[in-house]
């Protein structure tokens, strides 16, 4: 069988690197692939064909010469649509931006895998303007799950998480401004990573509410992940020998969650030997602020466009950037102080822990269809508030990975794993110790039943 | 953002975005966001309430 991107980025990269295989067969493969099945689940945007073909002929010819080819040799990856890349407009899944100017060069996490020697295959779905936890977009359409395609693949990256989990590409790079990484990862069943606040490069990217934007990976395993987050960040990572004091998260993180999620994050607890429980009080409080942030800074990045094309956008989104214009000052004020309060708290907790753990989404994915969720015993929008426990860390600027639970043949759903910046050695260790342990990992789509 | 002028009743004016030239098929939708932005400001100011009594409490203890 010929090598795609079902295969590991490490594997492929070091059968590129060795001339045991081409990257231009590598790009080849994957084309077709795409061609064959990205309809079923809408994933890519644009295929971005000839570049890729052209970037695979430069790697095999660094082969062929000798010249170190980069780690990532010849590895397809994607990009979310707010992605910067030379040449074409930076869409945001916004129609109206189709014929926006040409970006003048590519967004640096961009560069930066395309200098390790990885190839840029296209750009993958999103929900408008990444507002949203679906990825269903009014022009673009829905992104399917790969796992059950009447169900959502969460968003706002799920064009991203989707591509990795459906096998069309290795690797993935998607954004996290409330949760816009773990949500789809959980959902897809694969690993993202929101990194720490400003180790990881924003410049190129669309922003959403840089207050609280970040952006980084996606992987079908954990090895991948680091090795795609090492290539981006800035910060060099100290390993730490020590046993990680891990806790999980008690009362928002456990008020409307599946019991098949806190029994998966109880199993892992248990498995650890730990019983601590970590309690985060302002939780609630942090969600709102994230939303009242997020409104104000939406809307008032927004607010000239909408003078102007206001009917161009995707209704649903339109509607929240417009309240987001309304939003009184003092309420944003408000939002922003406690950011400040929020992370004093969360300094102290890290103190007494060095990991916590908490489910990533409340749930499986919900169909497309019946795009809602129950919370507090309300039907409420899927759309706004999948993001219910990955808000509230969003707000505090750490590091968290979305690790997919292993159960194999049923819908994935992912566990947090918060730490505090610096110690991302000591968590992936952990998270190493979990996917070889049998707790975590990935798993091919075998098209679960929806019913 | 724009100011408006009732911060705590966090009543809106929609006209203000009909003036601005948004067309008003637009904004017919808004309600909805517009009281779930509400309904957060609202646990925000309940919790950052709370922890206030809670610190002038402490204060009055020590």
């Amino acid at each position: 069988m010929p090598l795609g991107a079902d295969a590991s980025a490490i594997v492929i990269a070091e059968k590129v690197r060795c001339g045991a295989t081409s990257a231009q067969l590598i790009v080849e493969n994957v084309l077709a692939d795409i061609q064959l099945r990205n309809a079923s689940f809408n994933c890519f945007t644009r295929v971005l064909a000839e570049t890729a073909r052209k970037a695979a002929q430069v790697i095999d010819q660094k082969v062929m010469e000798g010249v170190d080819p980069g780690p990532l040799a010849g590895v397809p990856f994607g990009a979310k649509d707010l992605f910067d890349i030379a040449g074409i407009p930076t869409t945001a899944g916004a129609k109206m931006r189709l014929n926006a100017p040409a970006a003048k060069s590519d967004a640096e996490v961009v560069a930066r895998l395309k200098r390790a020697g990885a190839i840029l295959i296209g750009t993958l779905n999103m929900d408008e303007f990444a507002y949203g936890f679906a990825t269903v977009n009014a022009h673009f359409g829905p992104t399917r799950n790969p796992h059950d395609p009447s169900r959502l693949a969460g968003g706002s990256s799920g064009g991203s998480a989707a591509a990795v989990a459906a096998g069309l590409v290795p690797i993935a790079l998607g954004s996290d401004t409330n949760g816009s990484i773990r949500v789809p990862a959980s959902l897809c069943g694969i690993w993202g990573i929101r990194p720490a606040d400003n180790v990881i490069p924003m410049s190129g990217v669309f922003p959403f509410a840089e207050i609280l934007d970040t952006v980084g990976p996606f992987a079908r395993s954990l090895a991948e992940l680091v090795l795609v987050y090492d290539l981006l960040s800035d910060s060099k990572r100290s390993s730490s020998d020590l046993q990680p004091r891990v806790a999980r998260l008690d009362g928002w993180f456990e008020r409307n969650a599946d019991p098949e999620a806190l029994q998966a994050v109880n199993a892992v607890m248990k498995h650890l030997g730990s019983y601590a429980v970590a309690k985060m009080p302002e939780a609630e409080a942090a969600r709102s602020a994230s939303h009242l942030m997020t409104a104000a800074q939406g809307g008032a990045f927004h607010l000239e466009s909408l003078r102007h094309q206001a009917i161009d956008y995707d209704p649903a989104v339109r509607d929240r950037l417009l309240a987001g214009t309304m939003l009184p000052a003092g309420n944003y004020l408000k939002a922003i102080a406690f950011r400040k309060y929020y992370r004093d708290k969360i300094r102290e907790l890290f103190k007494r822990f060095d990991i916590l753990i908490a489910p990533s989404t409340p749930a499986v994915a919900p169909r497309i269809d019946q795009a809602t969720m129950i919370v507090d015993g309300k039907p409420v929008p899927a759309r706004a508030n999948l993001g219910l426990y990955t808000q509230p860390l969003s707000v505090a600027g750490i590091p968290i990975v979305s690790a997919p639970f292993n159960r194999p043949g049923r819908l994935p759903f992912g566990l947090q794993f918060a730490t505090w910046p610096g110690r991302e050695g000591m968590l992936f260790q952990l998270l190493s110790q979990l996917e070889s342990d049998g707790f975590l990992g990935a798993h091919a789509p075998t098209l679960c039943s929806s019913s | 953002m724009l100011m408006q002028s009732e911060p705590n009743s966090f009543l809106i004016d929609v006209s203000k975005l009909l003036d601005l030239g948004i067309p008003e098929a637009c904004v017919a939708g808004i309600e909805t966001s517009l009281e779930l932005l509400r309904n957060h400001a609202r646990i925000l100011d309940a919790y950052v309430l709370q922890v206030e009594i809670e610190a002038v409490n402490d204060g009055e203890q020590t």
